[in-house]
C-alpha cells in the first residue's frame, strides 16, 4: 500500500484565515506579540507553512516506510526466506499503530478547519 | 519515529526463547543416539542467553551467548548386539533426560508467552494513547 503518493491538502484557506486575522486588529487587542505566540510556542507565520508542509510530508512517509516494512516481512515470511512469526506481526502491529496515529492526525486537522468554517462572520 | 518503544528488546527475547525450543527439539529427537558426529554418544545441548545493550546502555534486548554441550555422563547400557556395544557389550547412551527436556519446554514456551504479553499491552497502550481526547 503506498501512501506517500496521495496529495497532501494544502491548509491554504486556514493559512489565509490567520494572516487576514493577524492583519486586521493589531492596534485594538495588543494583548499579544504575535511573533511570542502563545506559551511560548512559535506563531506559524508564512514562512513556517512550509516547514508544517515537510512535517506532514515526512509522517506520512514514515508511515509508509512502517508499512512497506510490514509488508517485505511478511513477503519474506512467505517465500520461506525467514520464520520469524512474531518479527512480521511486530512490524504489522507497527504499521497499524503509525497508521492510526495518522488518521487521528488527519481527523484534528479536518475538524479544526471545519470549526473555522463555521464561524460566524 | 518509534511507537512501541521497547519491542526491539521483547522481538530479541522471542526470538532467544524460539531457539531455546529448536534446542529442545533437537534433544528430545535426539534422546536415543548413540552416535553423534564426533563417534561419541549424543551429549544434550544448553543454550546460554546473554543481556544486549543498546547504542546508549539503553535497552537492547538479549542475545544467544552460544549454545553448548552438557559436559554430564549418560547412562551405559548393557546391550551386547547393539551395534554401538563397546567390547563388554556396553552402550554409551546419550545424557538427555526427556523429563528434563519438558520442563525445558514448559520453561521456554512461558517465557515467549510473557514476552508476548509485553508486545500486547505496548501495542494497547499506543492505542490507547490515541483515544486521549475522545
Amino acid at each position: 500500500m503506498k501512501i506517500g503518493s496521495l496529495p497532501v491538502p494544502q491548509p491554504l484557506e486556514l493559512q489565509q484565515l490567520y494572516d487576514s486575522a493577524r492583519n486586521k486588529g493589531p492596534g485594538q487587542t495588543g494583548e499579544t506579540n504575535p511573533a511570542e505566540g502563545i506559551g511560548g510556542l512559535q506563531m506559524a507565520g508564512p514562512a513556517g507553512k512550509a516547514k508544517f508542509d515537510n512535517l506532514l510530508d515526512s509522517a506520512v512517509s514514515a508511515v509508509n516506510g512502517k508499512m512497506q516494512a510490514a509488508d517485505a516481512e511478511k513477503t519474506k515470511l512467505f517465500t520461506g526466506e525467514t520464520d520469524n512469526l512474531h518479527q512480521a506481526m511486530i512490524a504489522m502491529q507497527e504499521a497499524s499503530v503509525a497508521f492510526s496515529l495518522m488518521v487521528e492526525v488527519r481527523n484534528k486537522l479536518v475538524e479544526g478547519y471545519q470549526e473555522i468554517m463555521r464561524m460566524q462572520v | 519515529m518509534n511507537f512501541l518503544s521497547g519491542i526491539q528488546a521483547t522481538a530479541s527475547a522471542l526470538n532467544a526463547e524460539k531457539v531455546r525450543m529448536d534446542v529442545v527439539a533437537q534433544n528430545i529427537a535426539n534422546a536415543h543416539t548413540t552416535r553423534d558426529t564426533d563417534g561419541q554418544a549424543y551429549r544434550r545441548k544448553v543454550v546460554s542467553f546473554e543481556a544486549l545493550l543498546g547504542a546508549d546502555a539503553s535497552i537492547g534486548g538479549v542475545k544467544i551467548d552460544g549454545i553448548t554441550n552438557d559436559p554430564a555422563q549418560g547412562e551405559l547400557v548393557y546391550q551386547p548386539q547393539h551395534p554401538h556395544a563397546n567390547a563388554d557389550g556396553y552402550v554409551q547412551m546419550p545424557n538427555v533426560n526427556v523429563a528434563m527436556e519438558m520442563v525445558d519446554l514448559l520453561t521456554a514456551s512461558r517465557a515467549y508467552e510473557a514476552n508476548l504479553a509485553v508486545a500486547r499491552n505496548a501495542r494497547q497502550m499506543a492505542a490507547k494513547a490515541l483515544t486521549i481526547g475522545r
